[in-house]
C-alpha cells in the first residue's frame, strides 16, 4: 500500500490496525451513546427509580476510569510489543476478551433488536429484523476497525449535532427534582445491584488490538468528557421528565427527540433521532465483532473462530429463544456480577502485564521497532541552498529579471541581484 | 476462494448490491402498510364497564377521499367507530375490522377517558397505546360528564372533529380559564410518584345556543365544550374542581399559562391582567413545602373604577388590585391544598415533594403530616 504523506503531515494510507485518534474519538461517542442511552435507562429505572441518574454517574466513573486504562495500554503500545514477545498469558487473556466481547456483542444485539423492534419495525418478523441488522454489522465488522472508524468519523458529527439540536428544542413539564432523593434504595442496596448492569462497561475494550496515530488535538479527552456530560445531562433529563415513568420507556434518545417543540409545527420528530440510534447501534456492534475478530487472532493465530463465533452466537440465541427480551433479563441477572467482573478485570490484567512485561523485557521493548528502521541509517545531507524554497521563491521572483545559462541557473543581472 | 473473498470484502458495490437484493427480496415479503390503508385516527375515548370487564374503546378518524366531481378534488370526513372487548386492544383490533383499515394512533392528540378507566393500572392502560400503538406521549388525556363515545361524536361549531378542536384549544389554550393540558407522559409520570395523582380536564357539552348557518341554513346538534373544570384524583377517589380552583392549579402545574386573571373588588371595581411570563418553583424541607410563583402580567382592561385618567400599570389603582389579586390566588391555592388534604388526594403532587427532600424514609400515604405555603406575587408590566 502506498502510504503518501499529506500536506498536513498526516499519513493519506496508514499502516493496518491504526486509526487516527480523531476517529477513535468518534468510536467513543458512538459506544457511549448509543447502548447507554437507547433502553438502559429505562431498565435500570425499573430497580433504581429516582437513583437512575446517580446509578449511571457512578458507572460512568468507572467507565472513565476503565477507558484511561484500555488507552494507557494502546499508548504503550502493549499489543505490538507482547505479541512481539509471543506472551503466552497475553494469549490467554485475549481468549477471555474474544469469548466476552462475543457474549457481550449478543446481548447489545438482543437488546438493540428489541428496541428497534419497539420503536421501528411493528408487525414485522423478528427473523428478518435480526438479518437486516445481523447483516451490515457483520460486513463492517469484517472490514476491520478502520472502515468502522472512517464510518464514525463521518456520521458522528451529524448524529452529535441532531441529538444537541433535540435538547436544545426540548419543551416539556420536568421536575428536576425529581432526580432526588439519591438513595431510593438504601446505599448497601443500591451498590449490590449495580454489577448486575456490568454488560454496559467496559466497551472501549476493542481499542487494545489498535495503534492510534495522534492529531493534534485531544480528540479522545474530549470525547470522552463529551460523552460522560451528554450521557449526564440526557439522564438527567430523562428522570425530570418521567420520573418513576421511565421504566416504560424502551429508548431513551427516540422518546426525547420526541419532545422536540418543532413537532407542534411539523409532525413527529423521533425519526431524528431514531437514525442516529439505529446507525450507532450498527457501527458499535461492529467494532464489538471487531474486538472479538482481533482478539480471536491473538489468541488462536486465527482470526475464523472470531468471525464465526459471533454470527454463530447470535443465530442460535434466534433460534433458541423466543424473545430478546429473555436475552436482556438474562444479562442483567446473576450473569450481570461475571460481565461486570470481567470488565473491570480484564483491562487492569492486561495493562498489568504490558507493565510487567515491560519492565521485564526493558531491552527489547526500547527496540522492538528497531526492525521497522531503515539500515544503515539514513545520514542527512549538507544544507544545500538551492534545494530549499527560499531560493526557489527567489528563482521565481527573478526569473523575469534574470536571464539563466543553458543549464538553467540563474545569472546575476547588471545590479548584481 | 480466498482471492473471491477478498474481492467481495473490499468492493463497496457488491455491499450496495446485496443490500438492494435483500431490500427486494424482503420487501416484497413485509406485509408494509400504505397510508391508504390506514385509519388517520385523531381521537380515542376508552370506557370501561366494571361489571362486564370490558372496555369500550372508540375511535374517530379522518378518511381522505379523493373525488373527481369534486372542484377541491378531496373530501374529507369524520367517521367514529365502538368496539369493546376485554383488552383496549382487542376492541383496537374490532374498529380496525369495521373500518377496513389499520388502525394506528401515530397522528392522534386526544386520549378521552371515562372516569371508571382512571381507576385501572394506568401504567398497564398507556403501554400498550404507546408502544404498540405509537400513540405520541405528549398526546392530552381529558375526562368529562358524558361517556368518550358520545362526547367524540359531537359536532362542535367550530369544527366537525371534537378530538380536533379539543387539541387545539388545549395546545393554544393551555392554562386559559382554568385549562390543563395534561400529556400522557405527565399523566404517568405523577401517577407512578409519590403522589399517586393526577389532574385532567374535565369536559362539559352543551347544546349550543345560536346553532351556526351555513349556505342550506342553520345547522343542528352543534356544541360547545367547556374546558373551565378540572378532575382531580388518584387510584380510588376522584372529585371535580370548579373554575375559580383550576384557574390557580393551572397556573401551578401548566408548563405554560396563557390567558388573562380577572380582579373584583368589594366594591366592584373590576381590573383584568394578561398572563405574559410565569415562574413556580416548589422547594421542600423536610415535610415543610413552600411554593413560589411568580406572575408578569399585563394591564388588560380596567372597568368602573372611579378616575379620570387613563390607568396604566403603573398606577396605584392597578398595583393595588394586583397585590389584592395575589393575595387571593394564595388564598385559592390555600383552598385546594385544605381540599387536598380533605380528600386525601395529592394533586398538588405534595408527597413527591416532600419525598425528594426528606428521601425514601418518608412513608406512604402522609398527606396529612405535610406542611404547605403558597407565595404569589404579581408584577406588572408592560407588554411589547
Amino acid at each position: 500500500m502506498k502510504n503518501v504523506k499529506t500536506q498536513h503531515g498526516l499519513y493519506k494510507n496508514l499502516p493496518s490496525g491504526t486509526i487516527y485518534n480523531s476517529q477513535a474519538a468518534c468510536l467513543v461517542f458512538t459506544m457511549g451513546v448509543a447502548f447507554k442511552l437507547s433502553a438502559a435507562p429505562g431498565i435500570a429505572a425499573q430497580h433504581y427509580g429516582s437513583s437512575t441518574l446517580w446509578l449511571y454517574l457512578v458507572m460512568s466513573v468507572l467507565e472513565v476510569a476503565l477507558t484511561a486504562v484500555i488507552f494507557a495500554f494502546v499508548r504503550m503500545r502493549g499489543d505490538d510489543f507482547l505479541r512481539s514477545i509471543n506472551d503466552r498469558t497475553y494469549r490467554a487473556l485475549c481468549g477471555v476478551a474474544a469469548v466476552w466481547l462475543t457474549a457481550k456483542g449478543t446481548f447489545y444485539f438482543c437488546y438493540c433488536v428489541s428496541y428497534l423492534t419497539h420503536e421501528l419495525f411493528g408487525g414485522v418478523e423478528p427473523a428478518l429484523i435480526y438479518l437486516l441488522f445481523l447483516s451490515p454489522v457483520v460486513y463492517m465488522g469484517i472490514k476491520g476497525a478502520r472502515s468502522i472508524s472512517r464510518t464514525a468519523e463521518i456520521l458522528v458529527p451529524l448524529f452529535f449535532a441532531l441529538i444537541v439540536v433535540n435538547l436544545i428544542f426540548l419543551e416539556a413539564d420536568m421536575d428536576f427534582g425529581r432526580n432526588l432523593p439519591i438513595f431510593a434504595l438504601s446505599p448497601a442496596e443500591f451498590f449490590a445491584r449495580m454489577p448486575r448492569y456490568g454488560l454496559w462497561l467496559g466497551d472501549a475494550l476493542p481499542f487494545i488490538f489498535l495503534r492510534i496515530k495522534n492529531k493534534r488535538l485531544p480528540y479522545i479527552t474530549c470525547s470522552v468528557a463529551v460523552t460522560v456530560a451528554l450521557v449526564g445531562v440526557v439522564l438527567l433529563l430523562g428522570v425530570a421528565l418521567y420520573g418513576d415513568a421511565l421504566m416504560m420507556v424502551s429508548d431513551l434518545l427516540i422518546h426525547l427527540a420526541g419532545f422536540n417543540q418543532l413537532s407542534l409545527e411539523i409532525g413527529r420528530m423521533e425519526w431524528t433521532n431514531l437514525f442516529g440510534v439505529v446507525t450507532l447501534s450498527i457501527m458499535s456492534l461492529s467494532f464489538l465483532y471487531f474486538g472479538a475478530i482481533a482478539a480471536s487472532e491473538r489468541a488462536f493465530r486465527s482470526t475464523l473462530p472470531g468471525k464465526l463465533l459471533y454470527p454463530a452466537t447470535v443465530a442460535a440465541v434466534i433460534l433458541a429463544v423466543s424473545s430478546s427480551e429473555e436475552v436482556i433479563q438474562f444479562s442483567i441477572g446473576a450473569i450481570g456480577y461475571g460481565l461486570f467482573a470481567v470488565a473491570l478485570g480484564l483491562p487492569t490484567a492486561i495493562l498489568a502485564l504490558g507493565l510487567y512485561k515491560r519492565r521485564r523485557y526493558a531491552g527489547i521493548y526500547a527496540r522492538f521497532d528497531e526492525e521497522y528502521l531503515p539500515y544503515p541509517a539514513p545520514t542527512p545531507e549538507k544544507p544545500n541552498s538551492l534545494a530549499d524554497n527560499i531560493m526557489t521563491d527567489f528563482k521565481q521572483s527573478m526569473a523575469h529579471s534574470a536571464p539563466a545559462n543553458e543549464n538553467g541557473v540563474l545569472q546575476p543581472n547588471e545590479e548584481g541581484n | 476462494m480466498a482471492k473471491a473473498y477478498s474481492y467481495i470484502m473490499r468492493t463497496k458495490w457488491v455491499a450496495l448490491l446485496a443490500a438492494v437484493l435483500l431490500l427486494i427480496v424482503f420487501g416484497r415479503t413485509v406485509n408494509s402498510p400504505a397510508l391508504t390503508k390506514s385509519a388517520i385516527v385523531l381521537g380515542v375515548g376508552i370506557d370501561y364497564d366494571e361489571d362486564a370487564r370490558q372496555f369500550i374503546v372508540t375511535a374517530q378518524s379522518a378518511i381522505m377521499a379523493t373525488s373527481s366531481s369534486s372542484d377541491s378534488g378531496a373530501t374529507t370526513s369524520y367517521v367514529t367507530y365502538t368496539c369493546t372487548g376485554k383488552t383496549i386492544s382487542s376492541a383496537l383490533d374490532d374498529i380496525s375490522t369495521k373500518m377496513g383499515l389499520i388502525v394506528s394512533l401515530a397522528h392522534c392528540e386526544v386520549l378521552f377517558v371515562s372516569k371508571s378507566v382512571l381507576k385501572l393500572d394506568r401504567l398497564q392502560l398507556i403501554y400498550p397505546l404507546t408502544g404498540m400503538y405509537a400513540l405520541r406521549e405528549q398526546a392530552v388525556v381529558l375526562t368529562g360528564d358524558t361517556a368518550p363515545r358520545e362526547m367524540l361524536a359531537l359536532r362542535v361549531g367550530t369544527s366537525i372533529s371534537a378530538p380536533f378542536y379539543l387539541q387545539t384549544a388545549l395546545t393554544n389554550m393551555e392554562g386559559t380559564d382554568g385549562m390543563i393540558r395534561t400529556t400522557v407522559k405527565t399523566l404517568l409520570a405523577r401517577s407512578l410518584s409519590r403522589s399517586r395523582a393526577a389532574v385532567i380536564p374535565y369536559l362539559s357539552a352543551k347544546k349550543m345556543q345560536d346553532q351556526p348557518i351555513d349556505q342550506e341554513g342553520e345547522q343542528k346538534d352543534n356544541y360547545e365544550f367547556d374546558l373551565s373544570r378540572t378532575l382531580a384524583f388518584n387510584y380510588t377517589d376522584s372529585y371535580v374542581l370548579e373554575k375559580d380552583l383550576s384557574e390557580i392549579l393551572a397556573i401551578y402545574l401548566s408548563t405554560t399559562t396563557y390567558g388573562a386573571l380577572n380582579y373584583t373588588s368589594d366594591k366592584g371595581e373590576s381590573v383584568d391582567f394578561r398572563l405574559l411570563k410565569k415562574n413556580v418553583k416548589t422547594s421542600a424541607k423536610g415535610r415543610s413545602v413552600t411554593v413560589e410563583i411568580k406572575l408578569t402580567a399585563d394591564l388588560l382592561d380596567v372597568q368602573f373604577v372611579d378616575t379620570d385618567k387613563v390607568l396604566t400599570g403603573a398606577d396605584k389603582p392597578i398595583k393595588d388590585a394586583a397585590k389584592a389579586l395575589a393575595k387571593q390566588l394564595e388564598d385559592r391555592m390555600t383552598a385546594l391544598y385544605e381540599k387536598s388534604k380533605q380528600l386525601n388526594i395529592d394533586f398538588l403532587g405534595l408527597q413527591a415533594k416532600a419525598y425528594q427532600s426528606v428521601g425514601r424514609s418518608l412513608e406512604e400515604d402522609c398527606l396529612s403530616t405535610i406542611s404547605f405555603t403558597p407565595k404569589i406575587t404579581i408584577d406588572v408590566k408592560e407588554a411589547a
